[in-house]
């Protein structure tokens, strides 16, 4: 569910993300926002917040909260040839996170006046 | 009165008192008021609702069920054939009660803000929990359709997800959420009061269980963004046990209109809707796109958390915030579908 849990603190806003050049390829790095109140998260997005006290790519942050994980490891092929079943195990449990995040939108006013 | 927009239903508080001194109560409710409506006063305005060519009343408080005259005041809705909803903490509901409800066929909307006993009375005080639950059983057990209103704040949020299990054994089919404002006595427990940076979050989760509950799940946010937009304002009028216009539910009595005793209810109504430029957005809220959607939201949120009337809300903020962010992102997370890693890589 780490990937789920990722999503869901990515879209309500609990991350900061930033690109940035490195070795001449954009990478995504990401870090908590300030002032999140933890006692509001469940376990896993809180781990996920405390490893993310430093900005991190996702290869980074996975490798430090997917025991295994050899995903986007420093040296490795890029990120779409590498780890196919932890991959899919990222996307399985995920679905349901990225499906609810593109189906959002705010229901309008219905102030009659 | 050919063009005047009617309220969607009125809020008629039979009482103030209360037995409970709920810790997040909007109203600070607990004690009667000085010089509540009489019975007669209150047959009056329930003719006056049907008059006005509303057809649906709610009668909340304090604890409605304390008021001595309920059982008159329902039936006289009921002869007018108006759709009547009893808002209570549920603890005075006997057998008799349940019956009556049924019997009367009005909606009954029973507060319940917690999954365990622990949460609930952290908030409603000792032993409130099982007897809410009793309460629900036997109104259940009556033919009653009730529904419970849960008040999502700091303290019960992670219990949400359990919520319609629970309301599922007990056989409760209706659900209002609503989450809680910065009025009445929550504004001295700011602890329990949701911040705005977590609003997202707070969000995405209770749409998790709106899409997952099974539940009829029901939201009267008139401004702003469902549950976290404002439920009180605009199109709702609301009278105090005393007899004043609540011009907003969530503003205390501090910004209350003109009284029953001196105007008639359409009067009323008519001068709310004058005073409505009180609940227009101020200047960054005009610049806004996005307020054609939200309407600036919750205005008693703005007064509270900026000291403005005018001032935007932040949790209408905080989800345009979201939306911008996925419209911007949505190609991202479409890639995420197949590729995660690669998608925010």
């Amino acid at each position: 569910m780490i990937a789920s849990a990722f999503v869901e603190l990515l879209v309500a806003g609990c991350l900061v993300e930033r690109e940035e050049l490195r070795d001449g390829k954009r990478t995504r790095l990401y870090r908590a926002a300030p002032d999140l109140d933890l006692d509001l998260l469940g376990p896993l997005e809180r781990l996920l917040v405390r490893r993310l006290d430093v900005e991190r790519t996702l290869p980074e942050l996975l490798r430090l909260v997917v025991p295994g994980s050899e995903c986007g490891a420093e040296g490795s092929a890029a990120a779409e040839s590498c780890l196919s079943p932890t991959e899919a195990r990222l996307l399985a449990e995920t679905g349901e996170a990225i499906d609810a995040a593109l189906e959002y939108l705010p229901p309008a006013c219905t102030c009659s006046i | 009165m050919d063009r005047l927009v009617l309220p969607s239903r009125v809020y008629l508080d039979v009482t103030s008192a209360c037995p409970l001194r709920c810790r997040h109560c909007c109203t600070g409710s607990g004690a009667p008021l000085g010089d509540e409506l009489r019975r007669a006063e209150l047959l009056d305005v329930i003719r006056q609702v049907r008059r006005l060519g509303v057809s649906r009343l709610v009668f909340s408080g304090g604890e409605p069920l304390l008021r001595p005259e309920l059982d008159e005041l329902l039936a006289a809705a009921r002869g007018l054939d108006l759709q009547v909803t009893v808002l209570t903490s549920g603890l005075l509901i006997d057998e008799v009660w349940a019956r009556r409800f049924r019997e009367f066929s009005v909606g009954v909307k029973v507060s319940l803000d917690g999954v365990v006993a622990e949460t609930h009375d952290f908030l409603r005080g000792p032993g409130t929990f099982d007897r809410t639950i009793d309460v629900l059983r036997r109104l259940v057990a009556a033919g009653v359709d009730p529904a419970v209103h849960y008040t999502v704040h700091r303290r019960n949020f992670r219990e949400l997800g359990e919520l319609p299990a629970l309301l599922a054994r007990l056989g409760v089919r209706n659900l209002v959420l609503g989450t809680i404002k910065p009025a009445g006595r929550a504004t001295a427990h700011a602890d329990l009061l949701i911040p705005p940076r977590m609003v997202c979050y707070v969000q995405a989760r209770v749409e998790a269980v709106r899409r997952r509950a099974g539940l009829r799940i029901l939201s009267f946010a008139d401004r702003g963004w469902g549950e976290f937009g404002c439920p009180a304002t605009c199109n709702k009028l609301g009278l105090t046990a005393d007899g004043r216009l609540t011009t907003c539910a969530f503003f205390g009595r501090e910004l209350l209109g003109d009284s029953i005793r001196r105007y008639p209810l359409a009067e009323l109504w008519r001068r709310h809707l004058e005073r409505r430029d009180l609940f227009v957005p101020g200047e960054r809220c005009r610049r806004c796109p996005a307020l054609a959607r939200c309407a600036g939201g919750c205005r008693a949120r703005a007064l509270y958390y900026h000291g403005d009337l005018g001032a935007p809300d932040p949790y209408a903020c905080a989800l345009r915030g979201k939306q911008e962010y996925l419209d911007a992102n949505r190609d991202r997370f479409r890639r995420a579908r197949e590729r995660f890693v690669e998608a925010f890589a």
